[in-house]
Order: structure tokens, then C-alpha cells, then sequence
């Protein structure tokens, strides 16, 4: 269980180093790019909780989706000047090491792969049990949910509009 | 595993204070609607903590997607209008928006 404790720590620290660079950063974009940490790092804490499900929805849904949102917000409300559109190539031999470590990784993970851990994984109950609590228990707020999205969706594209 | 309830509820409270800082201080309605993001944020990993540490494992993970959605809804927006405000102002720093208070 010793791994648990490091991966804790680990992701609590980017989380909480990410959040401190949302907060006291001057720079718009660099904000956002700390926010993209932090919810990432949230999700691998959600993750170490055995909160699959939710740790891919949030980097479904925040990182692909609300932090696209606020940058282009910081896109439309502020006038980048200073920002450079550059196109050369740096940092060349970290990005080489961080990939082969990565492709490392994926390539062991695929040698040891076996059917049966597939059938464990396929077992899990954690996706039964929310949607059985979420269909059963909370079926009227789900509906809610989703006429309030389509509701979101009219208004804010008609606020935004001239 | 030494790695309790407590230790989460810790990384929690930090980030929802550095959430509320960012509210309070920052002069600019985005960085604003970012500490927005961490206080839910700090919400959610609160919920997925207590759920998995209780009798009812998964009824905090309904709860989180729930607020997920929501928070979603909201930046979007929070956006628009942020946009509308940047139209009529030319800025969206919020001390520069008080022509309903004259």
C-alpha cells in the first residue's frame, strides 16, 4: 500500500502547485494552463478513490470542454498583442526522454496484457451501481439535468449573439 | 494504506481557499470564473472522499456529475455574458462595471 501514499501525495501536489499558479499568476493564458492541471491532477485523486467513471468525465467534460470554453473567453475579452505565433521546434531532447518513458510504459503494459485482467475490469460494479442509483433514485433530477442543458444551450448561444 | 478521510478533506480545503482567494483578489471576471472551477472542484473531491470512505459508496459520484453538468452550464454562460459586458464596457474587470450603482 506504500504506492497509494506516493501517488496521493504526487497528485496533491500538482493539483494544489497547479491551483496556486491559477491564483497568483499574472498571465491570463498561463491561469489556464494551470487550471488544466489542476483538473487533471483532481481526476487522477479521483482515480486513487476507485472513482473510474468520474475520473473520465471530468477529463471528458473540464478539460475538454470548460477549459476550451475559458480560453476562448481570455481569447474574445482581452486584447493579446504580445502573444507570438511561433513555429520552430525546442526543447527537444526532455520531449524525446518524456516520450520514449510513456511509450516505455504503454508498450510494457500491452506485453503483460492478458484476457483475464480484461474480464476483471469488465466485472466492475462501480458503472452499474451509479446508473442504478442515478435511474432509480435521481431519474427526475437527471431529467432536469437535461432539459436544463438544452435550455444553457439556447440561452447562451443567444446572450452571446449580437 | 496510512492515506485517510482527513488527508483529502486537507488537499480539499486548500483548494477551495485558494479558489476563494482567486474570487476575492483577482480584477479580471475570467480568473474569477476560474476560482469558480477550483471551489467546485474542491466540492467534488470532497464528495467522491466521503462517499468512498461511507456505508454508500456511490451516491457521492451521482452527486458529483451532477455538479459537473452545472458547473458546465455555467461557464458557458458566464461566458456569454462576459462577452456581451466586453462589447458594451471594452472591459471586463469588474470594479468598471457599476453603471447600475450611478
Amino acid at each position: 500500500m506504500e504506492y497509494f501514499d506516493y501517488y496521493f501525495y504526487f497528485f496533491s501536489f500538482i493539483v494544489l502547485a497547479s491551483a496556486a499558479v491559477v491564483v497568483f499568476s499574472k498571465n491570463l493564458l498561463y491561469a489556464a494552463v494551470g487550471l488544466l492541471t489542476t483538473l487533471v491532477g483532481i481526476s487522477g485523486l479521483f482515480f486513487l478513490l476507485d472513482a473510474r467513471f468520474l475520473a473520465f468525465i471530468q477529463v471528458l467534460v473540464y478539460v475538454g470542454g470548460v477549459l476550451v470554453f475559458i480560453v476562448y473567453g481570455i481569447m474574445l475579452t482581452n486584447r493579446i498583442r504580445d502573444l507570438q505565433f511561433k513555429t520552430e521546434f525546442h526543447f527537444v531532447i526532455p520531449a524525446l526522454v518524456l516520450t520514449g518513458i510513456l511509450a516505455g510504459f504503454i508498450i510494457k503494459g500491452a506485453m503483460e496484457f492478458r484476457e483475464a485482467a480484461l474480464g476483471k475490469v469488465l466485472k466492475n460494479i462501480e458503472l452499474n451501481q451509479i446508473a442504478l442509483i442515478l435511474f432509480n433514485d435521481y431519474l427526475i433530477v437527471f431529467e432536469i439535468l437535461g432539459l436544463l442543458l438544452l435550455v444553457i444551450l439556447i440561452a447562451a448561444s443567444s446572450i452571446a449573439r449580437k | 494504506m496510512s492515506i485517510t478521510l482527513t488527508h483529502f478533506i486537507a488537499v480539499s480545503a486548500v483548494l477551495f481557499s485558494l479558489g476563494l482567494f482567486a474570487i476575492l483578489t483577482r480584477r479580471n471576471s475570467v480568473t474569477i470564473l476560474m476560482g469558480l472551477e477550483l471551489i467546485l472542484n474542491a466540492a467534488n473531491l470532497n464528495f467522491v472522499a466521503f462517499a468512498r470512505f461511507s456505508d454508500t459508496p456511490f451516491r457521492g459520484d451521482v452527486a458529483v456529475l451532477i455538479v459537473i453538468v452545472i458547473a458546465a452550464a455555467e461557464t458557458a454562460v458566464a461566458l456569454a455574458i462576459f462577452i456581451n459586458i466586453f462589447r458594451n464596457f471594452g472591459s471586463i474587470d469588474p470594479n468598471e462595471i457599476k453603471t447600475l450603482k450611478e
